[in-house]
């Protein structure tokens, strides 16, 4: 049995605050980026299969740009950023002086790497442990096709997966934009941030 | 001074280009990866460099110990979302005379290159 299947309420707690850490950090460094004020919701923990984890996010035929970081190191997983296809373009439109499509991919992939980085720096300076990621990999999909992607390539147990989801909303009250970010460490290495954090061996 | 950019994101390369276009600086050329970077160096000689870490084919660390192999008085500033400790030493170690943490203003950007060239006791 994978640890993800035998967290306690204390070990999924431990781990919702580093995310709300880490997430704040995230939420900063966006904020730096895009002088518009970002919100963070309170941390989710969620394990189980695909359709559970999924339905947390959105509807599965909904429209989604996503990125994905793998991270290596001293712990491996992902980190997956989601954005509603019509939010994220919205927001482009508004913030680029040069609205063409390169420009508008090249910005939404390096508002990912400084979120996805200010998240694992955070967790990196939290706990002493090292976490490189890699190159961003950019889709536009439907959110199904996009988590059945993602999951594929996951651990030993696709079928169950646990991740931290935190939800940013950017931008003023009435019609901010979406962005979801999980957080998707491999069941050793959930094992090993435990471990830091003194609530496993 | 002559500028040479090293950034696979062509936002970020565009936008720094303004901020030290704006401040009277000569943006010389721009790199997307640590190969071009190479080439690129070679080819222009620049009074400086900002490097990115995290591109494909080569890291922007690979990419500056290239650099300074065949030329130890190249000028490098790394600019970077990564804020770890180990990888900030080990840019250090491989001859960065300053680092930039993403997202930045236009303001840090001008400050902290002012402040690593008079450090390195380079005429501006």
């Amino acid at each position: 049995m994978t640890i993800i299947k035998s967290l306690s309420d204390i070990e999924i707690d431990a781990l919702k605050e580093v995310a709300n850490i880490s997430g704040s950090h995230a939420a900063n460094a966006l904020y730096q980026l895009l002088d518009k004020k970002v919100m963070i919701q309170v941390p989710k923990a969620v394990s189980g299969n695909l359709g559970d984890v999924m339905i947390k996010i959105a509807e599965p035929h909904d429209v989604v740009i996503s990125v994905v970081f793998n991270f290596i190191g001293d712990i491996r997983g992902k980190t997956l950023i989601i954005y509603p296809c019509d939010e994220i373009t919205s927001l482009t439109s508004m913030l680029l002086r040069e609205n063409h499509v390169q420009m508008q991919e090249s910005f939404i992939r390096e508002m990912s790497s400084i979120l996805s980085c200010a998240y694992v720096n955070a967790i990196s300076n939290l706990l002493n442990i090292l976490i490189i990621p890699s190159i961003p990999s950019m889709t536009l999909n439907i959110l199904g096709n996009t988590f059945s992607n993602v999951v594929h390539s996951y651990g030993e147990d696709k079928d169950f997966v646990f991740c931290i989801v935190t939800e940013c909303k950017i931008g003023e009250e009435g019609e901010p934009l979406n962005a979801y970010f999980m957080f998707l460490p491999e069941s050793d290495s959930l094992k090993k941030i435990l471990g830091k954090m003194n609530l496993r061996d | 001074m002559n500028i040479l950019i090293v950034d696979d994101s062509i936002y970020i390369r565009s936008m720094l280009r303004r901020i030290l276009e704006n401040a009277g600086h000569c943006v010389c050329g721009e790199a997307a990866n640590g190969e071009d970077a190479i080439t690129k160096y070679d080819e222009l000689k620049p009074d400086l460099v900002t490097m990115d870490i995290i591109m494909p084919d080569m890291s922007g660390i690979k990419a500056m110990e290239k650099i300074k192999e065949d030329n130890p008085d190249a000028k490098i500033v790394i600019v970077s979302a990564m804020e770890q400790k180990p990888l900030t030493l080990e840019a250090v170690k491989a001859g960065a005379i300053g680092y930039i943490v993403k997202p930045f203003k236009p303001e840090d950007i001008l400050v902290s290159i002012d402040k690593f060239m008079n450090a390195n006791g380079t005429q501006q």
